[in-house]
């Protein structure tokens, strides 16, 4: 379980929090306008930001007492973007996520045969197990997505979090991230998503937290919390629900006043 | 065809055509007679200008330019930054101002102590650099990183010349040497006492190799995957300013080096900095020794300094790859 108690986090004019919540095991999705603290809130749990008040337990043990090594097994990262280094191939890349179970030099995640499957099973599981030896900054945006996804992936954590995961995606790669997301979840992977996309976050998560101008507004079993009525507010503008019962922003998109 | 597949056959060839190199002409015949003991006092000249003026200049420019180049390729990575490297950072300036504080207050003559206040300076700009390039909660810019490297390193540059003319004309001679370096025939003792320690400090920044592959995706997510992320930058910064600052004193700046041979051997695309480095140190290695060749072959026109043979060649180098990389990640 992760608990946030208390936490405040400031940038410029911007606070998160107060903020107290817990996430259980199993799948999560953070949703909110742009600008809510979404992903704010998923750099201090994965501790890339620190909070300037209160304290993250993660599954009991304070987060900002932890090591790196130990941080590793704890959460999995997956942000928006990586500036793609010069050089690496795309399993080079994905091959990073195995570091934690390597020595301190870290030669044993290129070595390791567990570490070389994990990575296979990770390309075959992105679909991009045939550009393996592409270089990743030639990559597509959404291939390079999909490699930061995979990244996290083998590295296994308890906790995986992913900022966005169908930004840059296109139809088909965003089908396939479904059935990814849904099998990884499958095999009790923790997972907390952020996402913009509140027919996405419906489709695959247990629960759903709603934030809005850094607080939490609304916290939900999966698709009960997809509802027009709680997410007009929160994103101020109409939703409805489709007869196969996905719910989308109505058309044209009407932008309440407020 | 990769620049790497050239590199290892072209190593000996460019070592051995060094040799032959200078204002005296010697032939391969004389060294060879020589080296047998069956030629005359002709050939026995040619061996000693071999061993004695031209191998210790030949040997001290592969391993400078190596460790350099090791050290560019590491910084390359460790700031995320295709341009970065000791001259371009400020970091060399700041050991050439530590020699020529360590000239004004007569202890040029001492290695240890001229060696200290070298790597205090070094490391002084480096860090002043690296703030300066270091923005709040988004990490480093690195235009900005480029621009602070290149203001602090003109101030030094100022700096040095300034101390330099506080002394004795012939002693101002020098800093031309130190600004725009150039490798000499020094005590063995002096060599050993530099390029051991810098060989050391170049050893285990390409036996990290693999944690280099981890910080060159940036310092957030290399804290993700479990390195101590800020820890390891330090130890690499510092490392490279340790080999940059025992370097300075013995063979002056050698600019764009750390640039020239490892975006050369990365023209190949597909390079882990396990694979990346040995060559980067090899191919330094080579431009440095070519550079230096180049500048003994003009010696006879005039004085040509190795360290301008190399700007000569890595500045233009510089201005391609800020075309190409500058635009990419510009977030000042």
């Amino acid at each position: 379980m992760i608990e946030c108690s208390d936490l405040v986090w400031r940038a410029g004019g911007f606070v998160l929090g107060p903020l107290t919540c817990r996430i259980e095991p199993g799948c999560t999705a953070i949703i909110g306008p742009n600008g809510s603290g979404k992903s704010s809130l998923l750099s201090l749990i994965s501790g890339s930001l620190h909070p300037a008040e209160g304290m993250i337990l993660l599954n009991g043990m304070r987060q900002d007492r932890q090591r790196p090594r130990a941080m590793a097994g704890l959460v999995a990262l997956a942000p928006q973007m990586l500036t793609p280094p010069p050089g690496l191939t795309l399993a080079d890349f994905v091959t990073l996520g195995r570091y934690r179970f390597s020595g301190g030099w870290g030669y044993g995640m290129y070595a390791s045969h567990t570490s070389r499957a994990a990575v296979r099973q990770a390309l075959e599981e992105v679909s991009l197990a045939h550009k393996a030896e592409t270089e990743l900054a030639v990559l597509s945006g959404g291939e390079q997505r999909l490699a930061i996804l995979a990244r996290a992936l083998v590295q296994e954590a308890v906790w995986t979090l992913l900022d966005e995961p169908a930004g840059f995606l296109d139809y088909a790669h965003n089908a396939a991230l479904h059935g990814l997301l849904s099998r990884v979840k499958a095999r009790g992977r923790n997972l907390v998503l952020v996402t913009h996309d509140a027919d996405f976050a419906a489709a695959i998560a247990d629960r759903i937290l709603c934030l809005r101008n850094g607080r939490i507004v609304y916290q939900g079993e999966g698709r009960d919390a997809a509802r027009p009525d709680i997410l007009r507010p929160i994103f101020e503008t109409d939703f409805e629900t489709t007869a196969e019962g996905r719910i989308l922003p109505s058309w044209p998109v009407n932008i309440q006043e407020t | 065809m990769k620049a790497r597949h050239f590199l290892w056959p072209a190593l000996p060839l460019v070592l051995i055509g060094a040799v032959f190199a200078g204002s005296t002409a010697v032939s391969a015949g004389d060294i060879i007679r020589g080296l047998t003991g069956s030629g005359d006092a002709a050939a026995q000249a040619a061996l000693r200008t071999v061993l004695d003026f031209r191998l210790p200049v030949i040997l001290q420019a592969f391993f400078v330019g190596g460790l350099l180049s090791i050290c560019g390729a590491a910084l390359q990575a460790v700031l995320q930054n295709p341009l970065a490297e000791p001259y371009i950072l400020g970091t060399s300036s700041g050991a050439a101002f530590g020699v020529s504080l360590a000239g004004a207050v007569g202890l040029a003559p001492f290695f240890w102590p001229r060696t200290a206040l070298s790597f205090i300076c070094a490391l002084a700009a480096s860090a002043l650099v690296i703030a300066s390039g270091w923005r709040r909660g988004r990490g480093l810019s690195p235009l900005a990183l480029i621009l602070g490297g290149v203001v602090i390193g003109a101030f030094l540059s100022a700096a040095t010349v300034a101390v330099q003319s506080l002394l004795t004309p012939f002693e101002f001679r020098n800093t031309i040497g130190l600004l725009l370096g150039g490798f000499r025939v020094l005590p063995t003792e002096e060599i050993l006492l530099t390029l051991l320690p810098a060989g050391l400090a170049g050893l285990v920044i390409l036996l990290r190799a693999p944690l280099l592959d981890i910080l060159s995706t940036g310092i957030t997510s290399a804290r993700s995957l479990g390195l101590a992320a800020g820890r390891e930058l330090a130890l690499i910064v510092f490392l490279v300013t340790l080999v940059t600052a025992l370097t300075v004193p013995l063979a002056g700046i050698i600019g764009f080096v750390g640039l020239i041979a490892p975006h050369l051997m990365r023209l190949g695309g597909r390079t882990r900095h396990t694979r990346l480095l040995p060559a980067a140190f090899a191919a330094g290695g080579l431009v440095t020794v070519i550079a230096d060749a180049i500048a003994r072959e003009a010696a006879s026109l005039g004085q040509l300094p190795a360290g301008a043979v190399t700007a000569i060649l890595g500045a233009p180098l510089f201005i391609i790859l800020l075309r190409r990389y500058g635009g990419m990640h510009d977030r000042m």
